[in-house]
């Protein structure tokens, strides 16, 4: 067998909301390219998946599907001929559906969804109910390529459009971990797999959850080996993989899931199985849940947009909430006290009555426009503070724009009652522009390409059928944890590590600490659990023992004899180490009762990898992502099998899947 | 793992020969502490769960039942706790099952009908009991095949050892069981009940009769460093009325506690000898801390704690607190004296020779040491060699993985129960077959 190559490897990282995947390992190793909703959509026929849905056409869409159908019958029968297989289309319009229509390759298809879009757009006057409305639709590939002929025999029935914004049905293969819906699981399998359409000689690395049973492994690796057809084929533990990224070879990884919360000790490589854990109703989702509640008046796509937004943050323990007492007080008056040009500047503007939008456009000062204007409308400085100490904070909605509604009205405020109030975005606003039509008109278009320009400077990147709006929420966003999932995340340490059997092995397990997932995303929720996990069972230097360094007692046999290396060696005089270490917690004390002592003694988190810069600015959440390419590399390529560190074909075919049990 | 190439392809195997190499069989070890479960060939078990369980007594539904880790931890308004275990034999026949099951399923597999399951039994099991192992296993886990093996057979073949003296060290009990070529001497084997729950109540003992308050973590939320002995200064969680925790899910997490204890401070004196009346007072100390930040160093008590293991009239006795008696009860040298008395004196040195120390319990600090001294002490002449495995695991699970390289040996195969057999021959097949 020739030797793999960095470019062909295949990384596949199935998650319960999101799958990650990414084929060949670049140079420097980027987070993942693909990334996808763990969904499938099941299809018209009995045991057939569909990664977009594909429903039957509503009364409302199906006269104009098939008007428009007639229409371009002549040039979709080229287009039919011209795309020779009938099955590639399909999955290259799928491919494209899970990105971004606009960059579409293929010319035909292209047209047709152009087409299609247009026409939905301009018939508003769509009679269909609301929910329909706001589909954005287009002619299924499949009616185009097989259904052209069926279209003359049975107008009007049959139809099926491909919806893409319709989430309703989705089958999400894995709850908690483990895969619900096999069938679904493995037709997601192969959606990637069609969609990154890797060589023949494309090993895959497949990063699976901590609940897979070896059952599990079983089936996933026969499925590999029989339906994809890869020539190697590698099964790696979440957790190991974040223990590849960091480069360590003993840790406890904390892995914030959307519904559960793993924890894994790991030591030398070994994965405690009897002491990991996994805690379910406790991750990223409990923490929307907590904001829904305390936000009733919010939808609940606004309350995950805010869990997301950097202003939902998690304040160290003890910090007061802005507002509540002294806290409020807190507020550097030199800040409020500044005006600086650009003030002045917009102040101008202000007085002047009229607002020369394209100068301002046109000056590519927008942005600084609209937050001096805004700074100006609410009149506070508070804006300069950070988030922490403001009682109230914006964050950006993003919607869909829906067909058939008029364009501007996604700008306008929705109404929501207190405590949040909506702002509009902070448009050169119509009032401000002349009456005439015309100039109206310009002013919206300039409005338009105000707010995209400024999105754009937020971070935010809109497509053409979306719109954001702000709102704005109060002290809540820092109460997302409230919840007690970060008690629940500390006792659940503590209990798998109480768990590892060797004694003498827990203070590493302490000492270095990944914690990672997406339900850690939220800022400050890491240093808030660590915080939360000290308060609890941190133990300090005792004052009992802390000037007398028990020596170990030697024993003939057995388990209770103590390691050495904890002592003698342990480096500087512990007690210097403790005179001189002034870290509130995460101190070491290096002190130590001995080998078999009570842990912990600290409580630390490893140090984040140095060397991946891209990785650096996107933050080390999806680690395990990161350590799978490593791993990749390492297990393919460096290693190349010599330690067996996947299953090649022909050892499958000598062992089957059960060789599961043998090499993984 | 490749197949028997004497068997031609087309041919299926037999129906007795199930497991073998494969790891499709699946082993269970139920303990009075924890049960043990996990595919036969490997080396740990992959599920291990308390053996306690939570209930709620509801209302028309009866009983909710909450097994594993998660759940039995978990705080729920009323729920108790119980254990369907005694004496590590099972007493409770409506919730064994469930709990196995639960063990079985969770993490293993979902298809408990294709696997092969040996569970191990301690020596002194009832026959009665065994028929209804064996009957819970085809009937309610449906599964092809099944055996019974003994525990103590099954920790000497973790060590390598089919003849040897196995000392276990469980919850429940101590027990000394001789064995010659994988069959236990039954004359011989004995226990007695001062095992891992009997230290605990000596640690209760001394808390209780030192005034030592003693806390478990789900009533802390965070604590402060305090000096030795001060008071606690903790932020103590508070409960709703109604919301309270039972009694008996208080005492299960205040045993959390007491295991650490048991792990890091209590000691067993080395000897040789009894732990000195007087004069203890130069031995190291060594703190632990309480849940709630309190703390104390412990000295010479932390020795007196395990005494009783060896020296039953010491024991603590306070109060309440239930302790096996203290006048009849069976010391360990008297124990062992008494399991090697009456085997075959051609056997006996060669049994000596291989005494296997095992069980969670033997991973008190120092108990090897002191079980060396006192098995000198009791046999003086003949020489007695001590394997511990050095590796925690492998004491704590010995007997787990015994009956996982049984399982696995490609010569057990003629010994599984078949379910055919089963149906032929009722529940009394296990008193015939599993020896």
């Amino acid at each position: 067998m020739p030797p793999f190559r960095d470019d062909h490897i295949l990384i596949i990282a199935p998650g319960s909301q999101t799958t990650l995947a990414q084929l060949g390992l670049p140079e420097s190793f980027p987070p993942p390219k693909m990334r996808i909703p763990s969904r499938m959509f099941p299809g018209i026929e009995e045991g057939t998946w569909t990664f977009t849905k594909v429903r039957e056409a509503r009364d409302g869409e199906k006269e104009d599907l098939i008007a428009q159908a007639k229409g371009q019958r002549a040039a979709e029968a080229a287009a039919a001929r011209a795309a020779s297989q009938a099955d590639d289309a399909v999955k290259d319009e799928d491919k494209d559906d899970g990105e971004d229509d606009g960059d579409d390759d293929d010319g035909d298809e292209d047209e047709d969804m152009e087409d299609g879009e247009a026409k939905d757009g301009s018939t508003p006057s769509a009679p269909g109910p609301l929910t329909e409305s706001k589909d954005k639709t287009e002619p299924s590939p499949k009616t185009e390529a097989d259904g052209d002929e069926d279209m003359e025999d049975d107008m009007g029935e049959g139809i099926y459009i491909e919806d893409e914004d319709d989430e309703e049905g989705a089958v999400w293969c894995m709850k908690e971990g483990r895969v619900v819906d096999w069938g679904c699981f493995f037709a997601l399998l192969t959606y990637v797999h069609e969609v990154i359409n890797p060589t023949f000689h494309t090993p895959i690395l497949l990063v699976h959850p901590p609940e897979f049973t070896l059952q599990d492994k079983q089936m996933v690796t026969q499925f590999v080996f029989e339906k994809l057809k890869t020539p190697g084929f590698c099964l790696m533990d979440s957790a190991m993989t974040a223990l590849y990224a960091y480069g360590l070879s003993t840790s406890t990884v904390i892995d914030v899931g959307f519904e559960k919360t793993d924890i894994t000790p790991i030591s030398d490589f070994t994965i405690f199985e009897r002491a990991r854990k996994t805690l379910h109703n406790c991750g990223g989702q409990t923490m929307t849940a907590h904001l829904q509640t305390l936000l009733p008046d919010l939808k609940p796509e606004d309350v995950e947009a805010l869990k997301k937004s950097p202003i939902c943050e998690i304040l160290p323990l003890g910090t007061p909430l802005p507002g509540s007492g002294e806290a409020a007080t807190v507020r550097p008056p030199h800040v409020a006290a500044t005006t600086t040009d650009e003030d002045r500047d917009a102040l101008i503007s202000e007085e002047e009555g009229t607002v020369n939008v394209a100068a301002i456009v046109a000056s590519g000062k927008t942005h600084e426009f609209l937050a001096k204007r805004e700074k100006q409308r609410t009149g506070e400085a508070e804006r300069r503070l950070p988030n922490r100490e403001r009682e109230t904070n914006t964050f950006w909605v993003v919607d869909k724009r829906r067909p058939g509604e008029d364009e501007d009205i996604p700008l306008s405020t929705s109404a929501l009652t207190s405590p949040i109030t909506t702002t509009a975005p902070e448009l050169p606003a119509p009032n401000a522009a002349s009456p005439t039509v015309d100039d109206e008109k310009r002013a919206h278009q300039m409005a338009l390409a105000a707010q995209t320009k400024r999105g754009q400077q937020e971070g935010i990147l809109l497509s053409d059928d979306e719109t954001w709006r702000e709102l704005s929420v109060g002290v809540e966003r820092f109460q997302a944890a409230d919840c007690g999932i970060l008690s629940t995340i500390a006792d659940g340490l503590y209990d798998a590590i109480s768990r590892v059997e060797d004694v003498s092995k827990r203070a590493d397990l302490w000492d270095s600490l990944i914690i990672l997932g997406a339900g850690a995303k939220i800022r400050g929720f890491k240093e808030a659990l660590l915080q939360t996990i000290c308060a609890k069972y941190l133990i300090p230097p005792s004052s009992g023992t802390i000037f007398s360094s028990e020596l170990p007692t030697p024993t003939a046999t057995g388990a209770s004899t103590p390691m050495q290396q904890s002592q003698g060696q342990q480096g500087p005089n512990p007690l210097l180490v403790a005179a001189t270490t002034h870290g509130m917690h995460g101190q070491s004390y290096a002190e130590r009762h001995s080998s078999h002592g009570q842990t912990p003694l600290s409580i630390k988190t490893a140090k984040a990898p140095e060397y991946f810069s891209e990785w650096k600015e996107c933050g080390f959440d999806e680690a395990g992502f990161l350590g799978a390419q490593v791993a990749a590399k390492v297990v393919f390529v460096i290693d190349q099998g010599a330690n067996r560190g996947f299953m090649s074909r022909v050892e499958y075919n000598e062992l089957g899947p059960e060789g599961v049990s043998e090499i993984f | 793992m490749s197949g028997p190439s004497t068997l031609p392809t087309s041919q299926a195997p037999s129906a007795l020969e199930y497991g073998g190499d494969e790891i499709s069989a699946l082993v269970l070890d139920p303990g009075q502490c924890w049960t043990r479960a996990g595919f036969a060939g490997e080396d740990t078990p992959k599920t291990v769960i308390p053996s306690h369980y939570g209930y709620v007594n509801g209302g028309d539904e009866g009983k909710k039942y909450y097994f594993g880790d998660n759940d039995v931890h978990a705080l729920r308004p009323g729920m108790e706790i119980a254990n369907p275990m005694a004496d590590g034999i099972v007493a409770d026949w409506d919730v064994a099952p469930q709990l196995w099951k639960y063990a079985l399923t969770s993490r293993l597999t979902t298809e408990l009908s294709e696997h092969p399951l040996l569970i191990t039994e301690p020596v002194w099991n009832t026959p009665k009991n065994r028929e209804k192992t064996a009957e819970i296993a085809f009937e309610d886990f449906d599964v092809p095949a099944f055996y019974l093996a003994k525990s103590a057979v099954c920790a000497g073949f973790a060590s390598g050892k089919p003849t040897a003296l196995v000392i276990d060290i469980g919850a429940s009990n101590i027990s000394v069981t001789p064995i010659h070529d994988g069959i236990v001497l039954k004359k011989g084997s004995v226990r007695t009940p001062l095992g891992g729950d009997f230290i605990s109540n000596q640690i209760r003992s001394h808390f209780a009769a030192n005034g030592i308050p003693l806390s478990a973590h789900y009533q802390v939320q965070s604590k402060m460093p305090v000096e030795v002995g001060k008071p606690a200064e903790a932020t103590l969680r508070q409960f709703k009325s109604g919301e309270e925790p039972t009694e008996s899910w208080k005492a299960f997490q205040e045993e959390r506690v007491l295991t650490e204890f048991k792990e890091c401070t209590a000691q067993v004196w080395a000897g040789p000898g009894p732990v000195p009346a007087q004069g203890t007072e130069g031995i190291g100390g060594r703190t632990f801390e309480f849940p709630d930040g309190y703390n104390l160093v412990f000295g010479a008590e932390r020795f007196r704690i395990t005494e009783g293991i060896f020296a039953p009239r010491q024991m603590l006795i306070h109060g309440e607190i239930p302790h096996p008696d203290p006048e009849t009860t069976q010391g360990f040298g008297g124990m062992v004296f008494s399991a090697v008395r009456d085997v075959d004196i051609e056997i006996k040195p060669h049994i000596l020779n291989n005494t296997v120390v095992t069980g969670s319990g033997s991973l008190l600090y120092g108990l090897n040491d002191r079980i060396n001294n006192e098995m000198a002490n009791v046999f003086p002449g003949p020489r007695v060699r001590l394997t511990a495995s050095g590796n925690s695991t492998e004491r704590s699970y010995a007997s787990w993985l015994g009956g996982s390289i049984l399982a696995s040996l490609g010569s057990f195969h003629q010994l599984w129960v078949s379910k055919k057999e089963y149906e032929e021959h009722g529940p009394g097949i296990v008193e015939k077959r599993c020896k």
